[in-house]
């Protein structure tokens, strides 16, 4: 089983495929397509000018050391969706991305994996979780339109992993593991990220490209820090964070009995205001390797571009740790007891039981 | 332009009116609350019984659905061909194709990509012009997932009403388009919120299910730093916009899909 993680900049591709990874997907927002479209346009699934390299030269030497390394590169062009007047450039970016050397695209819009499938690229095509393959006919139709892989969604349960794996004929399958929490399906959620940038620039600079981030965001959630993250998302730029992220007022627009409504108003709130609501960021799931493994899942994906380089590298070596663990036990309670020992001592907080295996299955 | 009304359950036939000549029948967002064989059958009936034409609704499944979804399909197929079916999901979509049933594909508001995130309109003066256009429009404004349409004899599209406008001009593509109205989809979960109303204290879960959503909601969420209320009904969260444009048909949107309460 392979781990693929990301590369927000030039800087981190040596770090990265030293802590382990054995591929990387990485993103390039250049000038051309900012001056046109922003960053909000969007180029591929994260619309942010902090995760993404910014030209191809960037792109050409991240393949250089990444295939130093006998590490795949994958350039993710995985927007839910490119309009008509966007294809003339991103065909032409698409083209510089091959030309640089990376060994896959990562999309998602059907109109472009036909069109990647037309250019005749010569690289890997790749369904992006965007692609929202939730069954195994639609990855057997993913096949048919010419992609070799399928990010799965999130917000599948083992069972209906282990359906989709047993009919995946020759398609690679690739899992998420530790995934943001999240609680909306990537394929199907329109709200617009990176409004928090277009609005605040200079303070999404200072926040988001900060090495103390890490930092930030524990303190941020925090259990006792709930009254100061209320306060920073309701009163300052915090509130121009993705919506998901928002504190919302819940009214019902049918009459409700008023200690009933106090009642459902704290089963929603959490659900509502979800990722960085949760005192952890991020799920986890790596008790269920062995069980993934024998499924055929080949690829586990560690996310998140978002998140710290610091926390991304510390989650490479957690996973890579896990399945040289998986090689030396066939005992999945056991391996399962060590994941959880092992994430324990990675997040400073033990694992979840609801949060993670209703998440992973 | 024709008028359609939509519905997910056979308790709400009650709300057509003489302005619609179609149907809208079925279920966008959960799996687990797809109309069953006998409610298919009764909409089918009263579809008939008013001289109008049927459109099955279907969600985004998992394997665990597929069977059910096709049976219902194929339901529709034997005792109302030429029906529509709402394909919201590319492996319905297949299935149609390859039984070769007699229906007509339509691509559903899952699969048509629009930005539909409300604080879009929050940023019109930020960002380049061709930016924000790209905001008014859809994936089925791009000639090559145009031509990916038609190869699998998808004619129609559904669209929603965005509060930033639509720009997307289908006359010339061979596509037609359904506007829904008055409420727009932003977002969707299969860890249903709503689902949480039946069990105080449970944590987000992709298992538990009471169909609290037929008996939970639905609710207006709503902050400051969101220019329109959002509307939470089961797993999915809304906006509604009353804005009809009027230029419409002149975009090739000729059917107008009315939802009077939230579809779940």
């Amino acid at each position: 089983m392979k781990v693929l993680s990301p590369v927000n900049n030039v800087s981190e591709i040596e770090k990265v495929v030293s802590a382990g990874a054995d591929e990387v997907y990485c993103g390039v927002l250049t000038p051309a397509w900012q001056r046109s479209f922003a960053h909000t346009g969007t180029i591929n699934g994260s619309p942010s000018r902090f995760h993404n390299l910014t030209d191809f030269d960037e792109l050409r030497h991240v393949v250089e050391v990444a295939h130093s390394h006998d590490a795949k590169v994958f350039a993710t062009y995985n927007s839910y969706y490119y309009s008509r007047d966007q294809y003339n450039l991103l065909e032409k970016e698409v083209e510089r991305a091959v030309s640089a050397g990376v060994d896959g695209i990562i999309a998602a819009d059907i109109g472009l994996m036909r069109t990647l499938v037309a250019m005749d690229t010569g690289v890997e095509l790749h369904v992006s979780v965007v692609g929202g393959a939730f069954n195994s006919r639609t990855v057997a139709f993913y096949r048919e339109l010419g992609a070799s892989r399928v990010v799965l969604p999130k917000q599948l349960t083992l069972e209906e992993i282990d359906s989709i794996a047993a009919d995946r004929g020759d398609m690679v399958l690739e899992s998420f593991i530790l995934t943001v929490g999240c609680n909306n399906v990537e394929a199907l959620c329109r709200f617009q990220h990176g409004v928090i940038e277009a609005r605040h620039p200079q303070l999404s600079r200072f926040v988001l490209n900060n090495p103390l981030q890490s930092g930030i965001i524990r303190t941020y959630q925090r259990k006792g820090a709930g009254r100061l993250r209320r306060f920073l998302q309701e009163h300052t730029f915090l509130a121009d964070r993705a919506a998901c992220c928002l504190r919302y007022d819940i009214e019902p627009m049918e009459a409700m009995e008023e200690g009933e409504l106090a009642r459902v108003r704290s089963c929603l709130s959490p659900m509502l205001s979800n990722a960085y609501e949760h005192e952890r960021m991020y799920g986890c799931g790596a008790c269920a390797l062995p069980q993934l493994a024998r499924m055929g899942i080949s690829v586990v994906k560690t996310e998140d571009r978002a998140a710290p380089l610091g926390d991304r590298l510390n989650n490479i070596t957690f996973i890579k740790t896990m399945l040289k663990e998986m090689e030396r036990t066939t005992d999945d309670n056991a391996f399962c007891d060590r994941a959880r020992e092992r994430f324990g001592a990675l997040r400073g907080f033990a694992c979840d039981d609801d949060y993670c295996n209703n998440l992973v299955g | 332009m024709e008028n359609a009304l939509y519905v997910t359950k056979v308790s709400d036939l009650d709300r057509w009116e003489d302005r619609y000549t179609r149907l809208h029948f079925g279920q966008e967002f959960c799996q687990r609350i797809l109309p069953d064989i006998a409610g298919l059958d009764t909409a089918i009936g009263f579809a008939r019984d008013r001289d109008a034409d049927l459109t099955l609704v279907t969600p985004f499944v998992t394997d665990t659905a597929l069977e059910r979804t096709t049976e219902l399909i194929g339901r529709l197929h034997d005792r109302a061909p030429g029906s529509e079916v709402v394909v919201n999901d590319l492996g319905i979509l297949t299935l149609i194709r390859e039984n070769g049933w007699d229906l007509r594909p339509v691509l559903g508001r899952l699969l048509t990509k629009q930005k539909r995130g409300p604080r879009v309109t929050l940023l019109e003066e930020r960002i380049p012009p061709a930016a924000f256009h790209h905001y008014r429009r859809s994936n089925v404004s791009a000639p090559a997932f145009q031509a990916f349409l038609r190869e699998q004899g998808v004619l129609r599209v559904e669209l929603d009403n965005l509060l930033q406008g639509i720009d997307d001009d289908l006359t010339g593509s061979g596509l037609k388009g359904s506007l829904h109205y008055p409420y727009a989809y932003v977002t969707t979960s299969r860890c249903c919120p709503v689902a949480l109303c039946g069990n105080s204290g449970a944590r987000p879960s992709l298992t538990p299910c009471g169909k609290e959503c037929l008996r939970y909601g639905p609710f207006r969420l709503i902050t400051r730093h969101m220019p329109v209320p959002l509307v939470l009904a089961g797993n999915t969260q809304f906006y509604r916009n009353d804005h009809l444009p009027d230029d419409l048909e002149a975009r090739g949107i000729d059917r107008v899909v009315h939802a009077p309460g939230l579809p779940v």
